[in-house]
């Protein structure tokens, strides 16, 4: 059994909306997978998934297994025991995420004590040193600030202390460089590389450029499904589903002759509206007759009937 | 080739409680007819300042805008008017620049009504044409702006935009709002305009990859100066700012062997309350020495056709170099 996360067959319907398909992925301890796709993929209800967030009336079905314990069904108390302890979470926008009426050292203190059982003075002196871990200038000074009043950066910062103070088996990062700076992204793409290194990771990205950077798998999402998956070399130099090869065509590099990107035409279907093969065909270069009819099962990585050769 | 566009010495100020953050300091910048400039900069790096005040939006403290050789700080009534009509701006959210009430077609006729160009029937007309052009179904004028995805709304902006014909079309992040498969159609129907219908273009982002597929030339602003301005592929090929390697080195890039060549900087860029002594950049530059904390570098030649304010030109390499 597996002591990192492990999906099987996860679906989250909304009435006739599966925003999640039935998506099987497994990540064991000490990787990193980047879950790669475009609005409305499913990719963050996934995450919502594994933190049992789903909002009502979402369903949950299928298995979501951390560290051996299938968590979908667990009841309330027990998931939020879960949450910030054996699971840690950084979402895009620590604004929203951080309380923003409570000091940074009372937020820290409070999940240190509940996932922790330390005295309060022994919370304090393991939030300094969290924030010092993740290159805080003057952490014991930073206890006492607001939210507001650090930077972006700063704040991210905070959010990825609080993430890991815990010493949690997986870390759900939801898109956590979307609002930062190029520069300032840099720097916490190489945080997250340095200080995620023992615990299961899924890196939710809409940007193959970050997963490059931080990932050693890559899943890429399509309508709820999983398209492909593989390592990141091999998603990246030799794409087989025509979604990911057409991702990678679509995003502009430093290349002087810069030859034209080439779009994907169309949109992705709506979740209670996918075509009954695969929900890529109607806007696939390689569709055949087969594509509409039957839905291809992801299998050895790769959900296609007529691959990228 | 002259200048359609010249900004000369630029610098715009806001009063902030008791101090004043210096948005764009002397910044000198120029767009030929048919060009494309993109304009590169993080938060607070002072692009929008500048789209607002090339936009009229604000007062500048001091240095000119120049259009076709006329200031246009004196531009008044019908000359006003016709500047406005010259030039038109896309912004980054297509979800708001819109009104929701309005049909599509509406929205393409407005300023062609407010400039009195043509007949009802002649703008109806008119609309078909703008419609074609940037890829839009015919039936799309008689539909509100709900009903379309965010790419097919940044296309009738965009349609608006060219509805008056402009010379100089200003993209303010046209693409940052969109999903990476629909950022390429914009991209694309940007680069056609200018292509096929020599519009001038002035690309304000974030993203140096996106910019570069996009630009001529790219200027590169820290802190409301331009720290580095040139051919878009020498600048990216071989940066002379060392900010501009930094950059370069930050844009991730769906490269699996990029990760090696990374250059992280040091801390955060400071308030432009506040700003350093000497070089700006000098608190978080990898190559900085004694002299950048106390002389601030002046936008000088470096080489043809490039200008570059850092004492050390060219010694930090960007990533691609020797690629």
């Amino acid at each position: 059994m597996s002591d990192g996360l492990e999906l099987t067959d996860v679906a989250i319907a909304f009435g006739a909306s599966r925003v999640v398909d039935g998506v099987s992925l497994s990540v064991p301890r000490g990787s990193v997978l980047g879950l790669v796709g475009e609005s409305g993929s499913g990719k963050s209800m996934i995450a919502l998934g594994c933190l049992g967030l789903v909002p009502r009336p979402g369903v949950v079905s299928g298995e979501i297994r951390i560290a051996g314990r299938n968590i979908v069904g667990l009841p309330e108390r027990e998931l939020r025991a879960m949450r910030g302890g054996e699971v840690g979470i950084v979402f895009q926008d620590p604004m929203t995420s951080l309380n923003p009426v409570r000091r940074i050292g009372a937020l820290m203190t409070e999940t240190i004590r509940r996932h922790q059982g330390v005295s309060k003075p022994e919370a304090l002196a393991i939030a300094e040193r969290a924030l010092a871990e993740v290159g805080i200038p003057s952490p014991a000074a930073r206890l006492n600030a607001y939210a507001h009043e650090l930077s972006g950066g700063l704040r991210q910062r905070v959010m990825i202390a609080m993430a890991l103070v815990n010493r949690p088996r997986i870390i759900l990062a939801d898109e956590p460089t979307t609002a930062l700076d190029a520069t300032i992204q840099a720097q916490i793409l190489d945080l997250l590389r340095a200080r995620v290194a023992d615990a299961a990771a899924v890196l939710i990205t809409h940007d193959l450029g970050v997963a490059a950077t931080l990932c050693d798998r890559i899943a890429v999402i399509y309508s709820g499904r999983i398209v492909e998956t593989g390592t990141t070399a091999d998603i990246l130099t030799a794409p087989r589903h025509p979604y990911t090869a057409g991702l990678l065509r679509a995003v502009p590099r430093f290349d002087p002759s810069r030859p034209r990107l080439v779009p994907i035409p169309g949109l992705p279907p709506r979740p209670d509206a996918r075509p009954p093969g695969c929900a890529f065909a109607p806007r696939c270069p390689r569709r055949i007759a087969r594509c509409d009819a039957d839905r291809p099962a992801l299998a050895d990585g790769l959900a296609c009937w007529n691959p990228v050769a | 080739m002259s200048a359609l566009l010249e900004v000369r010495d630029l610098s715009v100020s806001f009063r902030v409680g008791r101090g004043r953050l210096q948005a764009l300091d002397a910044v000198s910048l120029s767009l030929a007819r048919g060009e494309t400039l993109g304009l590169v900069g993080e938060s607070g790096s002072g692009k929008s300042t500048f789209a607002r005040a090339l936009m009229l939006g604000l007062r500048p403290d001091a240095g000119d805008i120049l259009f076709d050789g006329a200031p246009v700080s004196r531009l008044a009534g019908a000359a006003l008017k016709a500047f406005r009509r010259r030039m038109q701006m896309v912004f980054q959210d297509p979800y708001s620049s819109l009104d929701p009430r309005m049909s599509v077609a509406r929205i393409l006729a407005e300023p062609l009504a407010a400039h009195g160009i043509g007949t009802r029937a002649e703008r109806a007309r008119l609309v078909a044409d703008l419609l074609a052009k940037v890829g839009l179904p015919e039936d799309a004028a008689l539909r509100l702006p709900s009903q379309f995805s965010g790419g097919q709304r940044q296309r009738v902006a965009i349609a608006r935009a060219l509805a008056l014909s402009p010379e100089v079309l200003i993209a303010d992040e046209p693409v940052s709002a969109l999903d990476v498969s629909i950022q390429a159609q914009i991209v694309n129907l940007l680069r056609d305009l200018k292509e096929e219908r020599g519009i001038a273009l002035l690309v304000i982002a974030h993203d140096l990859a996106l910019v570069h597929q996009l630009s001529d030339r790219i200027a590169v602003l820290y802190l409301g100066r331009v720290v580095e301005e040139g051919p878009a592929d020498a600048l990216v090929a071989a940066p002379l700012h060392p900010y501009t390697a930094a950059l370069l080195s930050a844009s991730p890039q769906p490269d699996p062997r990029a990760a090696s060549r990374r250059i992280v900087l040091k801390g955060e860029p400071p308030s432009a309350l506040d700003r350093p002594r000497g070089c700006a950049f000098h608190p978080r530059c990898p190559i900085a020495r004694p002299l950048c904390a106390e002389t601030t570098p002046p936008l000088a030649e470096a080489a043809q056709g490039r200008r570059v304010a850092c004492f050390f030109p060219g010694e930090l390499p960007g990533p691609l170099a020797g690629s």
